[in-house]
């Protein structure tokens, strides 16, 4: 058997997860969202989903299953999730093959228990409620990246190529139809716009830099899910054995990615910072180094060896930021149940009541990325430092389409909802409030019903006040949905605009309902 | 001249309006282009009324068809969003390609022109779909709909959906505005859907329909406008858009000076 062809077959491996990674994403729209898995790997990745659901106390039994492939794969071959599948490791190892050949690698240093010390931190901060593994969960991190700081740009430089003559010319001729762009397979109506693209983009470009210092600095010394793996497999059943013919050369410790190999004594390794890549086997002269199934149970090899006190204070630091978290603006309900925060938090249909909402959201931004308006956007200081990033509706940029659900369709936590797209008008995301000092109708008496024309609802209605129709809002029929804000003519700010007062989503679908109809019906008799 | 076509199916009504007209033969030459513009500003079902009938879209597709025409687009600058699930709730997207037609969502502003309107009140100029300008034949497939903003929507305010900035039209005059387009484009055809019309709620609905079952073809956008605001219970001079059209030389509003054939489908 010749062993060194298994490092081939992990290239393949990532290189094929890494496609179906991005295939995903790309997929991540109307309407093939609704068909494909496009939430499978942020489902299946452990920490994100359980934290998520350690946080908000609520317990979803098939979310909670989705992570125990992964689990049981660590159990039996440690963190081969890192080596072989993960794609943000994957990118790392490309970045680091382009940019930091020369890099040199090397055994692994005190930094290795950082990565401890962060999953410390974000489970502590899980069981008080406060979610804070959206911030380092690589899974997480990578579908942000891509979503904020990458679609956009990738968007507008298919667009700018559509609109070059001879390309679109060639692209008609041989399709027989207009550019990719006309009936919007892949990419919005309008241009995508996202904010904190920068921020994310630096703050990623920043994780690949430190190539520089390390190989897969992320994987060996940050990454909380990897530290979670190596955690759970402390003695995986598949291990690297070095026989007899080992000479000591230290070829397997000079090259392994993580620096789990000691070069003292390269016959041993430390097994959680091994992430199965087989690269010490390949290169060893001797064909000493094979990964074989082992049932022995491996002493000094499997410790983590971390610092009691360091745990400690990270725990601590974890409960520090849930108690802080806990205490911002966002928190404060005024009484009518909404939050505090700012009159423009609007969440999308189905999400979650705000707490809840709160410790439930990753932000992996997957529903940033699908709303086909591009009316979500991560929240800057709208919910708080404990809502950053969270998805907030910008109904300028786009409102929330009467019949689409696909947010709660692709959210990965059931942070929000999978609603049905028929429940829209049940469900009460805020309420739209006329500004009659620049409404053009009320303030200089021109014929404009672009609201009304616009409502999906049926909730604008019309008052003659001195011998003309105005336009105002009736609360009962208006969800929120910001159309009438998106199309209304007045700039910049419309004149109707939607804030969180009629957020109703504390109370059930149920209760929406009948407040709904039943306020009707007193209307009629 | 207006003829209305009753009975059979909507397509065989299409093509009983289109032939007392002069037939589609008239109209479209072998290879030629031809850009067809439907209501399709809404996400709202075809029965709902709020948007042109894809079986009317399809038989205006076939007819041009078999005349030999080359590339057609079915063209909207639509309302709704995202154009991609408007025309499938609409049921335009699927049948107009299905059909043969290459579906466009002008959503590109690079897409529009500008176009000059020496005859225009309130608008000199505005920028409109390229695509619609160079044509060699111009359908306006509109649906008859009431409309809270305009009184009705029928052929001159589909045209709204041909221009880039319609909020411009509203902040300075929307009838005017209608009728000053109307000046200068003029739709080589116009095929009214009013096999079903919107009487409430309009233009987006939901509204109460009534099933009217027929189809209109004109060459006239106001002596159409004028027909199809009587089929929603108004009056042609309760339509101001209609009105200033007429006054400007665009047609002909008052029925009673225009010649109306009834045809059996």
């Amino acid at each position: 058997m010749s062993r060194p062809r298994a490092a081939t077959v992990r290239r393949v491996s990532q290189g094929l997860f890494l496609a179906a990674f991005v295939v995903l994403f790309a997929l991540t729209v109307w309407p093939t969202g609704l068909a494909a898995p496009v939430e499978i790997f942020l489902q299946t990745d452990p920490l994100a989903v359980l934290t998520a659901q350690l946080a908000s106390k609520v317990f979803v039994l098939d979310l909670a299953l989705l992570g125990l492939p992964v689990v049981v794969l660590a159990l039996l071959a440690g963190r081969i999730y890192c080596g072989w599948i993960c794609p943000l490791g994957t990118t790392i190892d490309i970045s680091d093959r382009l940019f930091f050949a020369k890099t040199r690698s090397r055994a692994s240093s005190e930094r290795r228990r950082w990565k401890y010390y962060a999953l410390a931190a974000v489970v502590v901060s899980a069981l008080f409620g406060a979610q804070l593994a959206y911030f380092m969960d690589p899974i997480v991190v990578l579908t942000r990246t891509l979503t904020l700081a990458v679609f956009g740009p990738v968007d507008s430089a298919v667009r700018a190529l559509a609109g070059v003559g001879w390309v679109r010319d060639t692209y008609t001729a041989l399709h027989g139809r207009l550019p990719f762009l006309a009936d919007q397979s892949f990419f919005p109506a309008q241009p995508a716009v996202f904010r904190m693209g920068e921020v994310v983009l630096a703050v990623f470009v920043g994780t690949l830099a430190l190539g520089a210092v390390e190989k897969r600095f992320w994987c060996r010394n940050l990454c909380p899910l990897g530290a979670l793996l190596g955690v759970i497999s402390r003695v995986p059943v598949l291990r690297r054995r070095v026989s007899d013919k080992c000479t000591s050369c230290r070829r397997c410790a000079r090259d392994c990615a993580t620096g789990a190999i000691d070069g003292d004594d390269p016959k041993t390794h430390r097994i959680v910072e091994c992430i199965q890549c087989y690269k010490c086997a390949a290169v060893c002269p001797e064909h000493a180094v094979r990964f074989l199934p082992q049932a022995s149970f491996a002493g000094r090899e499997a410790r983590l060896d971390l610092s009691r006190r360091r745990l400690l204070a990270f725990g601590a630091a974890g409960l520090g930021w849930a108690a802080i978290a806990h205490t911002t603006t966002a928190a404060r309900t005024t009484v009518i149940g909404n939050s505090a925060a700012s009159p423009q938090l609007i969440r999308p249909p189905g999400a979650l009541p705000e707490p809840e909402f709160l410790d439930r959201c990753v932000r992996c931004q997957q529903c940033v990325k699908a709303c086909p308006t591009n009316g979500l956007q991560p929240a800057l200081s709208e919910a708080g430092l404990d809502g950053l990033w969270t998805p907030v509706l910008v109904p300028r940029i786009g409102p929330c389409s009467e019949k689409c659900n696909l947010c709660g369709q692709v959210c990965p936590t059931q942070a929000i909802a999978p609603i049905r797209a028929e429940d829209k008008p049940a469900i009460f995301i805020g309420q739209a409030n006329i500004d009659r000092s620049s409404c053009i109708v009320w303030a200089e008496e021109k014929t404009c019903l672009v609201c009304d024309e616009v409502c999906p609802y049926k909730a604008i209605e019309w008052k003659i006040v001195e011998g003309i129709k105005r336009p105002v809002v009736n609360q009962h029929k208006c969800t929120g949905c910001g159309e009438c804000e998106k199309n209304c003519p007045v700039q910049p700010l419309a004149a109707i605009r939607v804030f969180s007062l009629g957020d109703r989503r504390h109370w059930g679908r149920g209760r929406q309902r009948q407040w709904r109809y039943g306020i009707q019906r007193a209307d009629e008799g | 001249m207006l003829a209305i076509a009753s009975g059979g199916s909507m397509e065989a009504r299409v093509r009983a309006a289109v032939g007392a007209l002069g037939g589609m033969a008239a109209l479209v030459k072998k290879g030629a282009s031809v850009v067809i513009k439907p209501n399709a500003a809404w996400q709202r079902s075809p029965g709902q009324a709020a948007t042109t009938n894809p079986e009317v879209m399809v038989a205006l597709i076939k007819m041009c068809k078999e005349q030999g025409a080359g590339r057609i687009l079915m063209i909207e600058h639509m309302i709704d969003t995202p154009p991609r699930l408007v025309w499938d709730i609409t049921g335009l997207g699927e049948a107009a390609r299905a059909a043969g037609a290459e579906v466009v969502s002008a959503d590109d502003q690079r897409d529009y022109v500008k176009l000059k309107i020496p005859q225009g009140k309130a608008l000199t100029s505005d920028e409109v779909i390229q695509a619609v300008l160079e044509a060699d034949v111009f359908i306006n497939a509109p649906i008859a709909k009431v409309h809270d903003a305009s009184v009705i929507t029928a052929a001159m305010k589909n045209m709204m959906g041909v221009i880039w900035d319609r909020q411009y039209w509203h902040q300075s005059g929307l009838h005017q505005c209608i009728a000053d387009l109307s000046t200068a484009v003029r739709p080589d055809l116009i095929i009214l859907d009013a096999n079903r019309v919107l009487l409430t709620g309009g233009p987006k609905g939901p509204g109460t329909t009534k099933d009217v079952g027929e189809v209109v073809a004109s060459f006239d956008p106001v002596a159409i406008d004028a027909y199809a605001a009587t089929l929603l219970g108004h009056q042609p001079q309760d339509v101001a858009h209609v009105e200033l059209a007429h006054q400007a030389g665009v047609g002909e509003m008052d029925l009673a000076k225009v010649q109306m054939k009834h045809v059996k489908a």
